[in-house]
């Protein structure tokens, strides 16, 4: 705690202005800012609370900028068991004058992996531990609207490299590379993992056809491909427009990444329809799946919400699968700008859960919100949760009181700030 | 009996045209561009975290939520825009974080993914 009351302490003494004033040469200008989050944990001990837990982290940022280069420097200072400092970020950034779209950066960074898939990723935030993270990255863009980034960086005794390379659009079509190769020490065979993947965009006037091709180095069978064709207007509707959207994805017995956009072995097909409405807050979507392989992925999902003009809002989901798999849920509210309340009913094959929530705003920065939830058929016990949040410009609190039956009264107390 | 019947009559009249708003979509603003909108008229707080802001800072340094980062602007109609015309094309997931702690998927789109055992919503932007 004292590391990180010191850093604050002298932030808070200088300004801005005078860091400006009196450390900077002419063209430049200097700043910071402090995400600072306290979060304390307790329960309702007889007749007084109790706190258990406390945590402090702070995230703190010094940034210098000129019209050629731009510096930044990032460092997380934590209290939980011990003050602890991470050294998270640092970048420095070179443009060129008057057009700042092509330049080049050198960073120390704590660059996590990720590769969008066409909705879910390739390979997922949160792979590898954000606070064992530390390496180089170097990145150049704007040579033909082109931009590449490569980094190498050590988690542990592991080592993971990566390079994004992006164009810009081609008139017909446009695309992203990605390359992740993570090294493992320990065990090389079964972790080691390098994944290859492209991403292609292109626009044929009345559709347009995006693939993902994905491939892992070594054995047979580490690849994979999802295509689909967007934005295909099929007819008009008092509503909207239909979008049809036919997809497949394919992936090798192989294949595997630390992403939810594929499944090993799979071979589906997708037919999709969504209502695309302009004009009115409604949205609703239709999605058969044909699974080639199992009839695991086989089913049928159902989406439609909307605002109705009496201020009611509607939401309704539903998916069903030839193994025999179903969910539904079913939620309905209104609201104004004092109050709120609102129903949701979720059916799973062994539980019916049901959830009632009501909020008050008694002023713009306060809300108090009261959420109970019970199950129809007793399997899962009821509970009851009240949540006082405020934001006071960048300051915002949360107060949450919890109560499930059988267990202890729970206490969280959350504070989040941004000084700068 | 008669009076019953009556009573019958209102009773249905009045949820048949209360049923009407109730299920008449409301209309968007009209000046609306390339942003997202969200409708919550109680809200004190509303912020997109999605990919493209690394989820507010959940995953990058430090990952404390920015309370400012995704911050939607609340307009008079109870709406609740942020502009999105300088994302960069690809596929982005996205939920709107309502008083700093509720996580609500986008009711107008259809498309959903999921982050963190979450239903979220997903959109594509065009070249």
């Amino acid at each position: 705690m004292s590391a990180l009351a010191a850093v604050m302490l002298v932030l808070l003494s200088v300004s801005p202005d005078s860091m400006d004033a009196g450390l900077m040469p002419e063209g430049w200008t200097m700043g910071w800012k402090c995400l600072v989050s306290a979060t304390g944990n307790g329960r309702w001990a007889g007749h007084h609370p109790v706190i258990d837990s406390t945590d402090v982290d702070a995230a703190l940022s010094v940034m210098a900028e000129s019209q050629e280069v731009d510096f930044l420097v990032t460092g997380a200072l934590k209290n939980d068991s011990a003050d602890t400092f991470v050294f998270r970020r640092a970048r420095a950034e070179v443009k060129w004058p008057g057009t700042p779209w092509v330049g080049a950066g050198l960073y120390l960074h704590d660059r996590q992996p990720f590769i969008p898939g066409l909705s879910n990723p390739l390979v997922e935030w949160g792979w590898v531990d954000i606070d064992s993270l530390h390496g180089y990255g170097f990145s150049i863009g704007g040579i033909l609207g082109f931009n590449g980034e490569y980094s190498i960086q050590q988690t542990g005794a592991d080592t993971l490299t990566q390079l994004n390379i992006k164009s810009p659009w081609m008139g017909f079509a446009g695309f992203a590379y990605s390359r992740v190769q993570y090294h493992s020490a320990e065990s090389p065979l079964d972790d080691n993992i390098v994944l290859n993947a492209l991403l292609i965009r292109s626009d044929f006037r009345y559709f347009k056809p995006w693939v993902v091709i994905a491939g892992a180095e070594g054995e047979k069978g580490r690849w994979a491909v999802t295509g689909e064709i967007r934005d295909f207007r099929t007819f008009t509707t008092d509503l909207g427009e239909i979008e049809v959207v036919p997809a497949i994805a394919f992936a090798g017995e192989e294949f595997s990444a630390p992403g939810d956009a594929f499944v090993p072995g799979q071979r589906l097909l997708k037919l999709g329809a969504y209502l695309r409405s302009v004009r009115y807050i409604a949205g609703a979507g239709i999605i058969g799946m044909l699974d080639l392989e199992s009839d695991s992925l086989s089913g049928v999902s159902v989406i439609a919400s909307m605002v109705s003009e009496a201020s009611v809002t509607w939401d309704m989901e539903f998916d069903a699968y030839a193994d025999g798999d179903y969910r539904a849920a079913f939620g309905a509210g209104t609201a104004d700008s004092f109050s709120s309340a609102g129903m949701r009913m979720e059916i799973l094959e062994d539980s019916t859960r049901l959830t009632g929530m009501a909020s008050c705003t008694p002023r713009e920065d306060v809300s108090a919100e009261l959420t109970v939830s019970a199950d129809v058929d007793g399997s899962l016990d009821p509970a009851c949760r009240l949540d006082i949040s405020t934001a006071l410009g960048p300051v915002s609190g949360l107060i949450g009181i919890h109560w499930e039956q059988g267990s202890d009264v729970t206490l969280s107390i959350n504070l989040r700030g941004l000084l700068q | 009996m008669i009076y019953k019947r009556i009573v019958l009559l209102i009773v249905i009249q009045t949820v048949l045209i209360s049923g009407c708003s109730f299920f008449i979509p409301m209309e968007k603003p009209q000046e609306q561009g390339e942003q997202l909108l969200f409708w919550m008229p109680g809200a004190i707080s509303v912020q997109v975290l999605s990919d493209w802001n690394e989820w507010g800072g959940i995953e990058s340094a430090g990952s404390i939520v920015d309370p400012l980062i995704g911050r939607m602007k609340k307009q008079e109609n109870g709406f609740w825009t942020v502009d999105i015309s300088e994302l960069a094309p690809g596929s982005y997931r996205y939920v709107f974080l309502v008083n700093g702690h509720r996580w609500i998927r986008d009711l107008e789109n259809p498309e959903t993914a999921a982050f963190r055992d979450q239903v979220v919503s997903v959109i594509l932007i065009y070249d």
